[in-house]
């Protein structure tokens, strides 16, 4: 570990949170390699009769998490394809939580930006508290001008944005832009927000870049680790 | 226990008599479902069993099943199913080890079983879901 990789150094300090899966299926599923990487099992059941799909048992350390249907999970794994909008994404809320911080080492892209919409809600609906957000392109940042607009607008929120440097379609004078961060900013995508006073709606989502759109990272709703991320973003 | 009136009020004689309490216990989703799984696996652990009970409510739906709704599951297992299915002589219950083993009177219902595992296969999944959407006109999906 090096002082100068500090959100890696979170990320990696953190994800220790295993996950223990059991599908009831009529074969082997892809799950598992879907699901690459070492903290997650994957063990197979056959499908007892009677039973009118698949489905899958989700567990923790601490026993049983939850079980849901393959086919939900596969698609939540995946993302959706088009990702949600502003004021209606917290529909997935129930199973990201059963794999709150647990460290996915082949993220996808859509997964992630439906982690950050459903974030960006929480924060959204609150309405107070600091937002903090990572882009690792200031072309990401131009795609998501539009929701943050609508974002700072209709809300007390302190949104701190964090970019490479580099020209942008439009300022961003609404937000607090952060563009001389020692971490290496471009390797990472993050949303974090505090909660704005109630520790119920902390949130945070970090990922890191690790080969071209593969991305290893977590999502967490433990206030102090939140709380941790955001001092690492703050300690620049 | 009153000996006159050991399970509701059918004689002890009546209940381990027959092909009735094998219809008494398809029944109960909690026991006809614990008949089903063991239709393939001659042993399972209550722990598992609670498992795949809180499981099987989701298969075919788009919900998430919570550790509540699978500690219920656990509690009706112990405390009712098991052991109405034991009284049935249709499966042996350990309750130190947890480990619920399958009888012969099972068995011999295999077929039965299986027609009625297949059924309810078939009929599982409430369709309600769907219809919810056709009913809300410019619901344009999300």
């Amino acid at each position: 570990m090096t002082d100068d990789d500090p959100l890696g150094n979170l990320l990696e300090r953190v994800g220790g949170r295993h996950r223990w899966l059991r599908t009831y299926a009529d074969e082997p599923t892809a799950l598992a390699d879907a699901l690459a990487g070492h903290n997650v099992t994957v063990e197979h059941r056959d499908r007892p009769a009677g039973v009118p799909g698949p489905f899958v048992v989700v567990r923790s350390a601490e026993g049983f998490r939850g079980a849901v249907a393959l086919g939900s999970l596969e698609s939540f794994l995946a993302g959706p394809t088009e990702p949600p909008v502003l004021g209606d994404a917290d529909g997935e809320r129930e199973l990201r939580e059963l794999f709150e911080r647990t460290p996915f080492a082949s993220l996808e892209r859509r997964q992630l930006l439906a982690t950050s919409r459903e974030f960006e809600e929480r924060a959204y609906r609150a309405g107070e508290g600091r937002l903090h957000v990572a882009f690792q392109t200031r072309a990401a940042m131009d795609a998501q001008r539009t929701t943050y607009r609508a974002i700072l607008r209709e809300t007390d929120l302190d949104v701190h944005v964090y970019a490479p440097p580099g020209p942008l379609g439009e300022p961003w004078t609404d937000a607090t832009v952060h563009d001389d961060v020692g971490w290496a900013v471009g390797r990472f995508w993050l949303v974090a927000y505090d909660g704005g006073g109630d520790d119920r709606r902390a949130c945070a989502l970090l990922a890191e870049e690790r080969d071209p759109d593969r991305y290893f990272g977590l999502w967490t709703y433990d206030p102090a680790l939140v709380a941790a991320t955001i001092a690492t973003l703050e300690a620049g | 226990m009153d000996p006159e009136r050991p399970s509701g009020s059918r004689s002890e004689q009546e209940w381990t008599d027959g092909p009735e309490r094998l219809f008494e216990a398809l029944g109960t989703d909690g026991c006809r479902r614990t008949l089903y799984v063991l239709l393939d696996r001659r042993e399972v652990e209550v722990e598992e069993l609670a498992d795949v009970l809180a499981g099987w409510r989701v298969a075919g739906t788009e919900d998430v099943v919570g550790p509540d709704e699978r500690r219920e599951a656990l509690l009706s297992l112990r405390h009712a199913h098991l052991p109405a299915l034991a009284e049935r002589g249709l499966l042996r219950y350990d309750r130190e080890t947890g480990t619920v083993r399958r009888l012969p009177f099972a068995d011999a219902a295999q077929s039965l079983l299986r027609r009625a595992a297949e059924y309810e296969a078939a009929h599982g999944v409430d369709p309600a879901i769907d219809e919810d959407d056709s009913r809300l006109p410019g619901n344009d999906g999300r």
